[in-house]
Order: C-alpha cells, then sequence, then structure tokens
C-alpha cells in the first residue's frame, strides 16, 4: 500500500533528518511550515491539589493574548468567535482525569464575552454529535488533559475529537494512526479554532483496564495552548516523555508509539510535529519544567 | 422422547447456567471492614465494552473476550475500588491480557499476579482480574488482596500460559517481559511495526513478544502461530513484501537504524527477529526457535 508507514520509514525519515541537519539544511522531506504554540505554568494553579480556578483562568486569558497577539483576553477572544458564532467547547469526562469546571466555565464565559449568546454555547463531550449546540456549531474550541493513553500513545488534542466520529473504533487501526483524518468530518472540518491541553496534573505513565495508575500524575500546573493540534500534542508528548525520563532514568517506550502525530503531518498534511519547527513561548512558571 | 428422560439434561443445563450467572465475582465479600458493593454489579460484553472503558476496550476485544463483571466498592472518605472480572475465553488470552502490562512484583495470587500504584492484576484459567483502588497501603491494599484473594481461590487453574512460549529459547529471556498477543493493534502497542497489519493478524493467531538481553546484542524476537501453513506463508510474503523487500531471499537485513532484521518461516510458525545489533546472534536465536518442540507443519 504507498501510504504503509512502517518502522522502517520512521528510522529512514530520523537518518535524513540528522543528515540535513549535519548538513545545516533542509530536505525535500522537511517541510518549512512553522507553528506558534503557548505553555504557561503557575505555581499557584494548584492548590491543596485542587484546581485554583482564578489562577487558571488568568493562565488561559494570558496564554491566548500572547498566542494571537491581541493585548487583552477579551480581544484575542473576539479574534477567535464573535456574535453569530455557535460554540462548541468540547470537553473530556473521564472519571480519573476529566477536563477541570474551572477551565470549562472559565471558556465558556470567555465566549459569551466575545459576544456569542449564552444558548448558543454548549459544554460536552460523549454527546458531541447528539448536542443540538454542536449539530449546529460553527466553531469548537477544544479542552483537555494531557495523558498517556492506553490506545493512542498520548491523549491528546487530536484523540479527543474521537467522539465526533460516527464509529471511534474505525479511528483505532496502528494505534490510532489515523487521527487527522478527524478534521475532516463535516463537524470538524475547517471549525476547530483552539486548543488547550491542560497540564495541570499530567498522567506520564498508565496501567490496567483503566490505564490509571495514582504513581504516575504530577503537579505540573501548566497549560499548552495553540490553534494547531498537532503542535500542541507534538508539545505534549515531549513533557510526557522528558518526564518518562526523569522519572524512570531512562528513554521508555510509551504504552502505544504515538505515531498518529507524526503521521498527522507527514501523511495527512494536518499541522506541525517536528518541536524543532514549533515556536513554543514559555510563559509564567520555570522550575522543573522539563521542556 | 419421554419428559422424564429430559430432565437430568435440564438439571444439568440449570446448573450450569447458574455458574455462570454468578460468576466468580461473587465469590468476593459484598461487605468487608470499611468497604461496602455498591449495587448492583455491572456487566459488560463484547458489544458494551466500550461503555466502560475508555480507551483501553480493543486491547480486550483483540482477545477472546466474552464479558467483564464490575463492582463497585465504597470506602472511606468517598475513596473507592473497582474490581473487574474478565472472563477471555481461554486461559492463554487471559495470560495475553495480563502479560502486556506486566511490570510490578509477583504477589502470589492465581498464576501469575502483580501489585503497585494502586492496581492490583492477575489470571487464573480462563479469567484475567483487576482491581483498581486509591493506593493507600494502610487501608485499601489489604481489602484489595482479601477480595482477590476470595476470587482467586474460587477460580479453577487451567495450564501455565500458552504453549507457544515453550519454544522461546530460555538463554537472555527477560522472562518478565514476555507478551502474548493476537492482533497487531496489541503488536503495534509493545513494539511498532507498521500502521497496517502487515503479519495478517488475527485473533486465529497467537503471538509471542520476547525481549533478550545481552551485553551489546540484544534483540527481540516475535513469534507467530497461523492457523495453517497457507495462512504463515502469506504472512510471511506480505511482511517481506512491505518491511524488508531487499532480502526476499536470504530473509535478513541491516536496516537503517544500524542493526538487523532476520525472518524465518516454518510450517506454521513465523519467526522475526528485530533490533539485533549482531546478526549472529539473530541466527542463534532463530534456530534455537525452530529447534524446540515438535515440527509444526500444521494443516
Amino acid at each position: 500500500m504507498a501510504d504503509e508507514m512502517t518502522r522502517r520509514d520512521f528510522m529512514r525519515r530520523t537518518a535524513l533528518a540528522a543528515l540535513a541537519a549535519s548538513l545545516g539544511s533542509e530536505t525535500a522531506l522537511a517541510s518549512e511550515a512553522r507553528s506558534r504554540v503557548v505553555l504557561i505554568r503557575d505555581p499557584a494553579a494548584l492548590k491543596d491539589g485542587q484546581v485554583n480556578g482564578p489562577v487558571v483562568r488568568d493562565m488561559l486569558d494570558q496564554a491566548l493574548s500572547t498566542l494571537l497577539d491581541r493585548a487583552g483576553a477579551p480581544r484575542a477572544f473576539r479574534q477567535l468567535v464573535g456574535p453569530g458564532d455557535v460554540v462548541g467547547v468540547k470537553s473530556n469526562v473521564w472519571p480519573y482525569l476529566p477536563t477541570p469546571p474551572e477551565l470549562e466555565d472559565a471558556l465558556r464565559d470567555r465566549v459569551i464575552e466575545a459576544g456569542v449568546k449564552p444558548d448558543d454555547v454548549a459544554v460536552d463531550d460523549r454527546g458531541v454529535r447528539s448536542n443540538p449546540v454542536f449539530q449546529r456549531a460553527t466553531a469548537i474550541i477544544n479542552v483537555r488533559p494531557l495523558r498517556t493513553h492506553y490506545w493512542s500513545g498520548i491523549g491528546g488534542c487530536m484523540k479527543n475529537l474521537i467522539m465526533f466520529a460516527p464509529s471511534p473504533s474505525r479511528y483505532h487501526p496502528g494505534g490510532c494512526a489515523d487521527l487527522a483524518l478527524l478534521f475532516k468530518l463535516p463537524a470538524l472540518e475547517g471549525k476547530v479554532r483552539l486548543h488547550v491541553l491542560v497540564a495541570l496534573t499530567p498522567l506520564f505513565h498508565g496501567r490496567g483496564p483503566h490505564h490509571f495508575d495514582k504513581r504516575y500524575l504530577w503537579p505540573y500546573q501548566g497549560l499548552i495552548v495553540g490553534a494547531d493540534p498537532v503542535a500542541v500534542d507534538a508539545i505534549g508528548l515531549e513533557l510526557i516523555r522528558a518526564k518518562r525520563r526523569d522519572h524512570f532514568g531512562r528513554e521508555t517506550e510509551l504504552p502505544t508509539p504515538p505515531s498518529n502525530i507524526r503521521l498527522a503531518e507527514v501523511k495527512h498534511g494536518l499541522g506541525v510535529s517536528d518541536p524543532a519547527r514549533i515556536d513554543l513561548i514559555r510563559l509564567g512558571w520555570r522550575e522543573d519544567a522539563l521542556i | 422422547m419421554k419428559a422424564w428422560l429430559l430432565l437430568p439434561i435440564l438439571v444439568g443445563l440449570w446448573l450450569g447456567a447458574g455458574v455462570v450467572m454468578a460468576g466468580p465475582i461473587d465469590s468476593a465479600p459484598r461487605s468487608l471492614g470499611d468497604w461496602r458493593a455498591r449495587n448492583p454489579d455491572e456487566v459488560y460484553d463484547r458489544d458494551t465494552l466500550y461503555d466502560y472503558i475508555d480507551g483501553g476496550a480493543e486491547l480486550y476485544l483483540s482477545y477472546d473476550f466474552r464479558e467483564v463483571h464490575v463492582r463497585r466498592y465504597a470506602g472511606p472518605d468517598g475513596s473507592e475500588i473497582v474490581m473487574d472480572v474478565y472472563d477471555m475465553g481461554r486461559p492463554d488470552d487471559a495470560f495475553g491480557v495480563f502479560s502486556v502490562e506486566r511490570m510490578d512484583e509477583e504477589i502470589g495470587l492465581g498464576q501469575g499476579s502483580e501489585y503497585g500504584g494502586g492496581l492490583l492484576r492477575f489470571w487464573k484459567g480462563r479469567f484475567f482480574v483487576s482491581l483498581l483502588g486509591p493506593g493507600d497501603e494502610k487501608t485499601s491494599r489489604p481489602a484489595m488482596m482479601e477480595l482477590a484473594g476470595a476470587v482467586a481461590r474460587a477460580l479453577p487453574a487451567s495450564g501455565s500460559g500458552p504453549e507457544l512460549l515453550t519454544r522461546l529459547p530460555a538463554e537472555g529471556l527477560a522472562a518478565q517481559e514476555v507478551r502474548f498477543f493476537r492482533s497487531a493493534g496489541v503488536l503495534n502497542r509493545l513494539y511498532f511495526l507498521a500502521d497496517r497489519n502487515i503479519l495478517q493478524l488475527d485473533r486465529e493467531c497467537e503471538g509471542v513478544l520476547a525481549r533478550y538481553g545481552r551485553a551489546g546484542a540484544g534483540a527481540f524476537l516475535i513469534l507467530i502461530r497461523y492457523p495453517s501453513r497457507e495462512r504463515a506463508d502469506r504472512a510471511h510474503a506480505s511482511f517481506m513484501s512491505a518491511y524488508l523487500p531487499e532480502a526476499r531471499d536470504a530473509g535478513e537485513w541491516h536496516v537503517e537504524d544500524g542493526t538487523w532484521t532476520l525472518v524465518r518461516r516454518r510450517g506454521r510458525l513465523l519467526a522475526l527477529v528485530l533490533d539485533a545489533g549482531d546478526p549472529e546472534y539473530g541466527r542463534r536465536l532463530l534456530r534455537a526457535v525452530f529447534s524446540k518442540g515438535k515440527p509444526d507443519h500444521g494443516r
């Protein structure tokens, strides 16, 4: 099959990239495209282990203002959505590590402040396909916690959109290799405006039927924000890998190779997966940032 | 047929159904210290497992999974222990689902077990059992051990794991990292080969991934038994075409990361050595695989 991707293909691309780097030149393989991602952290984002709503709301505001080069959160959000838009906030209800309600509330409030009618905003996860607001949505905001994921390597922003698919299991082969195809669904194509990967307490390793092991949560107290889902997930993956190196003391394979991130770019032309071509803007707390 | 002749059959069916309906989960007490089972237990089958497990259902469905009984115990301060008892259809498959995530120390339950980070896992017979608790060593761990022990005692043992494992050469084998699989999805999760099913795996196949360690020359061994020689032959051709086209004749190649990949098929068995630093080490592994056990010519 012409579009097949094997382990050896990854080896060849890695070797070519290394060669290009050694020659100081770009190869035909490497795209010129770049993406911008904001990583913001605050040591007060968690208070007694719980999400500190006002601090996290402020982090979101700062991240978006920086991402979009707009002074002040209201202006930044008005660049994303406005009157006439119908907005679905795609959340994540996984019981062991859900999207914090404080962040859902912050997004909802900012969307309404930007001019969207309250009845035209909804937050949902499992019910997005039947939710009337999502069914007529003109814009989607995607927000979920960062974690390793049994079947896709990491649970990132691309994976979070799988509930829009009529048959999610169709996207499971190859460790969810072709998650990028989700962005071709009518409910999503051209509509996803923002991705927020919540790294307040990421899960860097999981086990068991529920892929959860509390030993592997850590209070990173960060948000990763961008418009490019591939770049946001690539930064999330860098963070997870760095934490695994730090914790296990060696390079360890993820439970599933997160090939969907690289394939999103090289096979489907969606976004930037190479961290070297992602302009990562770091804001706030830097201690133990890892990346 | 006289009605009385049917009686023993009907009684037998009723008793059999009763055993299945009660299930091994009922061997565990519903109340233990501060822990109380919530009613009712939940049951999920192949059609509904996605409703229970977010993201991980594919693992179970890739084996001969039949159903899972789930019981939730409410404990102190809102904490919870979730006990899952999976009927995996076959002992090999119960071992398989246990093996793919094994990483902690053995704790002496069933035919293989471990505990770490609030997660207790074991397999026995055709059942795989998982308990997830809050990770408190003083309160939840003893309760989890007692609940799991009750279930383990009620389950009959069967076999000692897949027969295919007996073909693995013992020297250099990382015994705790032997994984049994039936699908490309699970294999890719353990060792990514390709985003397509180039080994043509399905639930009729048996596969083992094993790591061999030796200073400077370790390797991974993938050994697959297909249901027929024809299936093995087609899978061999598919792999060579997709992954190792340069080596159709030799069956071995020095690949781009500097390691060696070697392939051999005999009868229903297909064996791959990957990441071998030294090709001779890979050849010795393959010779050892095919010299163990009876020739496997199959259908």
